[in-house]
């Protein structure tokens, strides 16, 4: 089986920073039936799959839904694959495509949340009247970070009043502001995700090629 | 004949339904029959069916929460289930006092619950923190939505969370008022 | 009329019955042995009244199990069914059983008064068509959308409480999405209460339970225009 070789960042390809509002961000997720997906009560994406205890809320990994569609959330690296595919794409940079089975599987019980990136883009993080330490405010940032095995790869990320961003922060620094900011993703996530394909197109080329 | 003083419910308007009164289904607040005394009701089976309905949700989160517990186990170390189960049903009542439309909740890996409520056109997520378990009042943040729209979060001990969960809804007309009618006004 | 065994969808909203008895044991002792007699199929939890943390000045017992609830108050037990309602063939037997084991511990002097609630909901529907009911009044070209009834009436030895509400509005989640939306919701709320029975026999508690739950039936599907009632594939 073959690596989908739209989804590997090429020579030609940028770092994309044009407006994004009216596309989706895509992850995926462990199971996917919608009962294990939903929480039947709220009607809203369950918490165990925004994240996985291995992974960080400071910096999620999504991907940008388009020429990634929703097939490719089925593309599971191994353990050797993400020794050698895991890393961030440099423009022009070449890469080879990952080998099926030793470097890559397909998982297909992996579903699926999308995420309008115009639901989060910017929205503030306001926790100057709390009663904290440190009151602060931030707000998320959609950033596209290609990876090598992804070029689509985008993070949700936080961004402090300082300019900062969370993840870049001393660990102690980081640990303060854990738990409201991992509370703001989760709630965001929860409030705008969905589990069923949306209508959307994909990128145009000259946003993405030089 | 000079109508008796009574305690009465009295339900705002919800803002965003341009004035239309909106009811839930109790005993006391069956419309217009909100005077019990003054009608004269006979005692039914059950004469509170929203606390009735609270008790209900109060079961069946519970429930969840301990199959939840037993799920994640392995992530509550140093916090046993009688210590959680404590915690959780604090948190718990204080939410289904504010008589939301939707109270969910799930267990989270680091070790907090994540409720989801929806009142109106709000949606609230408070996040009850069971880590610091020196302390009397736990840690919670609050995230808030009016529609769509993000509001300034909240974080602090739980009382104090609550406090502004609450303020919020009284603020928005979402919380009921009770208040002694005044024989003179008729 | 003939009385269906069954109705689909039943649109059965909650079910309860409420048993009201007498005993001379302080209540904080007697849900302690409450407690202790039943089995462990069921599960305790109790509920703190008010909102004063962090001492609370009442709590409120509550038992279930996977099907049903139970409420112990000072001089009453109501028993409703926790998720769906489980039909009369399995929520009866339950309490029963719940009776009888709470029966071996020898506290309950007397049963004074049963009764039981059926309430069914109709989202968007009009009951003008569906159910035998109609008011006139003195202005003809008036004609109600929306209105709340409640008429209470004894028939024999029973008290009826019957609320009919056509097309209130109700504020509820909207399954297909996030969104909360406002709906039209009608309501037949039937309450059926035996008092002054002075009853001591568990087997004849359940007897006048069932009794009860036939007279309920019988008023609820009297209620409905044989029309509608069509439309519910009922199973005689």
């Amino acid at each position: 089986m073959n690596y989908p070789s739209e989804i590997l960042p090429k020579i030609n390809y940028k770092f994309i920073t044009c407006d994004l509002f009216n596309h989706y961000l895509i992850r995926f997720t462990s199971s996917n039936k919608k009962e294990d997906l939903l929480d039947s009560i709220s009607n809203q994406i369950k918490q165990e799959h925004i994240c996985s205890p291995r992974e960080h809320m400071n910096d999620l990994s999504t991907s940008l839904l388009g020429v990634y569609d929703i097939l490719h959330v089925q593309i599971e690296l191994t353990t050797q694959g993400k020794q050698k595919f895991g890393q961030d794409w440099i423009p022009n940079e070449q890469v080879t495509a990952p080998q099926y089975l030793s470097e890559f599987i397909i998982n297909s019980g992996r579903g699926f949340w999308v995420i309008l990136i115009k639901k989060i883009q910017g929205i503030p993080v306001d926790y100057t009247k709390s009663n904290i330490t440190t009151p602060f405010t931030a707000k998320c940032v959609v950033k596209h970070t290609p990876m090598k095995w992804n070029y689509w790869h985008f993070s949700i990320r936080w961004e402090l009043d300082d300019g900062m961003y969370w993840h870049e922060l001393q660990d102690k620094e980081r640990a303060k502001l854990a738990k409201r900011l991992a509370s703001e993703a989760r709630a965001i996530i929860a409030k705008f995700a969905e589990i069923e394909e949306p209508n959307y197109s994909q990128l145009e080329k000259e946003e993405y090629c030089k | 004949m000079p109508r008796p003083a009574n305690i009465f419910k009295f339900e705002f308007p919800l803002k965003s339904n341009g004035g239309i009164r909106v009811f839930k289904i109790s005993d006391n607040d069956y419309p217009p029959f909100r005077y019990k005394s003054q009608f004269l009701c006979n005692e039914g089976t059950v004469n509170n069916l929203q606390s009735f309905y609270s008790n209900k949700k109060y079961i069946l989160l519970k429930n969840l929460f301990r199959q939840q517990y037993i799920q994640l186990e392995s992530y509550f170390e140093g916090i046993n289930f009688e210590v959680a189960n404590e915690k959780m049903a604090k948190s718990l009542n204080s939410l289904l006092e504010t008589d939301p439309e939707i109270i969910s909740m799930e267990l989270t890996h680091d070790q907090s619950i994540f409720y989801t409520l929806k009142k109106g056109s709000f949606t609230f997520y408070l996040q009850h923190f069971l880590n610091d378990i020196d302390k009397d009042d736990d840690e919670a943040t609050l995230i808030m939505f009016k529609g769509d729209d993000k509001l300034p979060s909240y974080a602090g001990s739980l009382t104090e969370t609550m406090f502004v969960l609450n303020d919020t809804l009284l603020t928005n007309n979402l919380l009921k008022i009770e208040f002694l009618e005044n024989e003179l006004s008729f | 009329m003939k009385i269906p065994k069954k109705i689909s969808p039943d649109h059965i909203k909650d079910s309860i019955v409420g048993i009201r008895y007498t005993t001379k044991t302080p209540f904080e002792v007697a849900i302690g042995l409450f407690y202790k007699s039943l089995d462990n199929t069921f599960f305790y939890t109790n509920r703190p009244v008010g909102n004063k943390q962090p001492i609370a000045y009442q709590q409120i017992p509550l038992f279930y199990n996977e099907k049903i609830k139970i409420e112990i108050q000072p001089n009453s037990i109501v028993f409703s069914c926790l998720n769906e309602y489980i039909s009369w063939g399995k929520f009866k037997p339950e309490i029963e059983n719940v009776l009888l084991q709470l029966e071996k511990v020898n506290i309950i002097e007397t049963y004074t008064r049963i009764g039981i609630r059926y309430i069914n909901e109709y989202p968007n529907l009009d009951f003008k068509d569906c159910i035998k009911f109609s008011f006139t009044l003195g202005i003809p070209e008036l004609n109600s959308d929306v209105y709340s009834f409640r008429s209470e009436f004894n028939v024999n030895d029973l008290m009826i409480i019957l609320n009919l509400n056509n097309k209130v509005p109700v504020l509820s989640a909207n399954p297909a999405s996030n969104q909360m939306a406002i709906t039209p919701s009608s309501y037949i709320d039937i309450d059926i209460i035996k008092d002054n029975i002075n009853e001591t026999e568990i087997k004849n508690l359940i007897s006048y339970i069932e009794d009860l739950h036939i007279k309920e039936k019988e008023i609820f599907f009297n209620l409905l225009t044989e029309k509608y009632l069509e439309t519910l594939n009922p199973t005689y």
